[in-house]
């Protein structure tokens, strides 16, 4: 496991299983800002491979159109392989929910409930 | 984690006012989604993030919006700067659109136009027709000629140039078609060909017959061609002038002009020389088919009657002679010296007939022998 890069919403790490974590700490209101810091964050860690990322939200309340275009963009797609997001509670359940129906990210993503079935699906996405 | 109906009053009242705020045209209003993660925290992020995405399409239709403004307006005015007439017409020939040039040169405003079938601002409407469906069937037309008449009577010549767009499906949605303006060309054409003319017969004259039988040498000794000048006089014209005027004298000429057009071939030309003198310049003709040719010229006028008005007629016949390049001559002026010679020959023969140039004609020709 790499160190944990800190960013202003989230805290993220490379695990020995070659996923990357991205935990958002509660209650924070991610903006595009938010967005390019963890997108700089996760290209420090990555180690120079695209990977796959488990994304936790837990009490996420708000992530602007800003910060969903560019998760969402080709841009990401170059750098990661696909996305798990954790959707622990009703308010990042709808933030995923529209993140996946509107914003179409480039890359295979899905919501979980479930952080294994999460590791499990992302392992089909390591190179 | 907990709430009481009264956290929940006031969350929905929230969420109201929030609405209340977007239907007011403020799609700017967001709510607050607070830390107990609660069903109506979920429902207010939903409504902040719809009142986001509903904010930034419009925004982005009205950049839309305006981007279309700019381009229509550039369209616009690339169509206006056009000083020839530009038109779409529909596949019914209805013009659907015009610029200022077509109102112009139609003396039509374009409310008036527009709707209106092409085919009823041109001298010649089937032309006109012929011309756009002509860019329907095969995707373009091109440098089609065509009239413009103006309300006033006033006619343009253009050239009708057109080519078919298509719509978002991908079908044939129109005719883009510019009628570009030639009127002062077509002017030059037919000033130069009137110099190129003589104004009685409208034969070519003395001049374009020296300059026609230049070129034909020049082929001639090219290709190694024969050329042929045939030259003919009216026997007794001053009879003609003398006994029935100078009017009906004219007339004659310009009837006898017009026959000798029919009698020849097409690529053969027919010249006034001057007075009751005429050219015909044969290309590619050898002295012994011009002789035949000139035969059937003299028979043709000697048995024609000459309208001279009240129902009388008159018959002319005429002395022709014939000169052939390479075979008899080598420059132009020994040419048309020889068929000259040989159509005095044929006077001096007893007129009314043919003769093909000889170098053993008599040098000398009789004074007062050419009328």
């Amino acid at each position: 496991m790499s160190d944990e890069v800190h960013v202003r919403v989230a805290r993220l790490w490379l695990g020995d299983d070659g996923i990357v974590r991205i935990m958002h700490s509660p209650g924070v209101e991610v903006s595009l800002e938010d967005a390019r810091a963890t997108m700089d964050a996760y290209l420090q860690i990555r180690d120079g491979a695209s990977r796959p990322l488990l994304v936790g939200t837990l009490g996420m309340k708000a992530l602007d159109r800003g910060a969903r275009a560019l998760y969402a963009s080709e841009e990401a797609a170059r750098v990661a392989t696909a996305v798990a997001l954790i959707v622990d509670t009703s308010v990042s359940r709808v933030l995923g929910n529209f993140y996946l129906g509107l914003s179409k990210p480039h890359i295979p993503s899905r919501l979980f409930n479930d952080e294994a079935e999460a590791l499990d699906w992302l392992k089909h996405f390591l190179s | 984690v907990t709430t009481n109906a009264d956290d929940d009053g006031t969350r929905v009242q929230d969420l109201l006012d929030v609405i209340l705020k977007f239907a007011a045209g403020d799609l700017s209003a967001r709510g607050t989604v607070t830390d107990d993660n609660t069903s109506l925290d979920a429902v207010m992020a939903g409504i902040n993030i719809l009142g986001e995405e509903i904010e930034a399409n419009l925004a982005e239709n009205e950049r839309v919006k305006d981007s279309l403004r700019a381009v229509s307006l550039y369209t616009r005015s690339l169509i206006e700067a056009s000083l020839d007439p530009l038109l779409t017409i529909g596949i019914d020939g209805a013009i659907m659109d015009v610029n200022a040039a077509a109102s112009s040169a139609t003396g039509v405003p374009r409310s008036a136009l527009i709707g209106s079938n092409i085919a009823g601002y041109f001298t010649r409407p089937d032309d006109a027709t012929a011309a756009y469906r002509t860019a329907f069937a095969d995707g373009f037309v091109t440098n089609y000629p065509l009239v413009i008449v103006d309300r006033a009577g006033t006619t343009m010549d253009v050239l009708f140039n057109g080519s078919v767009y298509n719509n978002e499906q991908g079908e044939v949605a129109g005719v883009l078609a510019v009628a570009r303006d030639i009127s002062d060309r077509r002017r030059a054409e037919r000033a130069e060909d009137l110099a190129r003319r003589d104004g009685l017969t409208d034969l070519y004259n003395h001049r374009t017959f020296y300059s026609l039988l230049t070129e034909e040498m020049e082929r001639a000794e090219r290709f190694h061609r024969p050329v042929s000048v045939l030259m003919l006089d009216v026997d007794h014209f001053k009879q003609v002038n003398d006994e029935h005027g100078h009017l009906t004298g004219d007339h004659v000429l310009r009837a006898l002009g017009a026959l000798l057009t029919r009698q020849v071939r097409s690529f053969d030309r027919v010249c006034r020389y001057g007075g009751e003198e005429f050219t015909v310049i044969f290309p590619e003709t050898g002295s012994h088919l011009a002789m035949s040719m000139a035969e059937r010229i003299r028979h043709a006028v000697a048995v024609e009657p000459f309208d001279i008005g009240e129902a009388a007629h008159i018959t002319v016949t005429v002395s022709i002679g014939i000169a052939t390049y390479p075979e008899q001559v080598n420059t132009i002026s020994e040419l048309v010296k020889a068929a000259d010679h040989a159509m005095y020959t044929s006077k001096l023969q007893g007129r009314n007939r043919a003769t093909v140039y000889s170098p053993n004609f008599p040098e000398a020709i009789p004074d007062g022998f050419l009328t």
